[in-house]
């Protein structure tokens, strides 16, 4: 399996800049800004991910997100990204490849979120994203 | 409820997630990749869902949410964001559909009522 791991800080802004981006009314909860529960995934931007490459074209197949906790402001998540499926099947174009990925967030010890991803290229499955 | 998804908004939403891919931005990227014109993000129109919610339910808090996505939906276009209650009532069912009646997206939201402000 393949995995990458990276310390996220949640700020106040970070929050409010996305939250305009998709007109979310701000919220909170004990006077914290709560994140908005789709905002986990642009948490990818700030990993380096060695098996997708940036001149690849994905399609967003489907998202899930479930939270333990409300996700807020000033939270330190210590976050994993895995890739932890990729399988091929043949759909109506040809052949898609599906890659499945897990991103699991912990504040401290506790689990605040985790989120399943799963991104379709058309075409045989490329080399450097087989995994064990 | 009917939004029209702008290329400006697309932009917005392409520099607040980083997610600047040039299929949603470039109609010649966008062309060689297929589709007569630019498409909006899967995750835009995920994060529009959840948004139009919770404007309507303000102390709800979003404990899950799930969304498989069907079909592109071409910038400047409208989509149709439909909700309603699931045959076990306790989740949010969520449709989004394009002007032809074609669904885009669909999936669900679990809220606890009550939690936020």
């Amino acid at each position: 399996m393949r995995k990458v791991r990276r310390r996220i800080q949640v700020t106040e802004e970070w929050i409010t800049r996305y939250a305009r981006s998709i007109g979310a009314p701000m919220q909170t909860i004990g006077g914290e800004l709560i994140a908005p529960a789709t905002m986990p995934v642009i948490f990818w931007q700030e990993f380096d991910i060695p098996w997708l490459k940036e001149e690849d074209a994905w399609i967003h197949g489907s998202q899930r997100f479930s939270y333990e906790a409300p996700m807020t402001a000033g939270m330190n998540l210590d976050c994993e990204l895995s890739l932890t499926k990729a399988e091929t099947k043949e759909g109506r174009q040809g052949k898609l490849t599906l890659y499945t990925h897990n991103l699991v967030c912990y504040n401290g010890n506790d689990l605040i979120v985790t989120a399943e991803t799963v991104l379709i290229q058309a075409g045989e499955r490329h080399e450097n994203t087989n995994h064990g | 409820m009917k939004i029209r998804i702008t290329a400006e908004a697309v932009q917005q939403y392409a520099f607040a997630s980083k997610d600047m891919a040039a299929i949603h931005l470039d109609s010649d990227a966008a062309a060689e990749a297929g589709y007569e014109r630019p498409i909006v993000h899967g995750m835009f129109l995920m994060g529009l869902a959840q948004s139009l919610y919770i404007s309507e339910h303000q102390t709800a808090w979003i404990t899950s949410c799930a969304m498989r996505f069907h079909s592109p939906l071409f910038v400047d276009s409208a989509a149709t964001f439909d909700f309603g209650a699931t045959y076990n009532g306790d989740d949010i069912r969520v449709t989004v559909m394009a002007e032809s009646g074609e669904t885009i997206a669909s999936g669900r939201l679990t809220v606890r009522e009550g939690t936020c402000r």
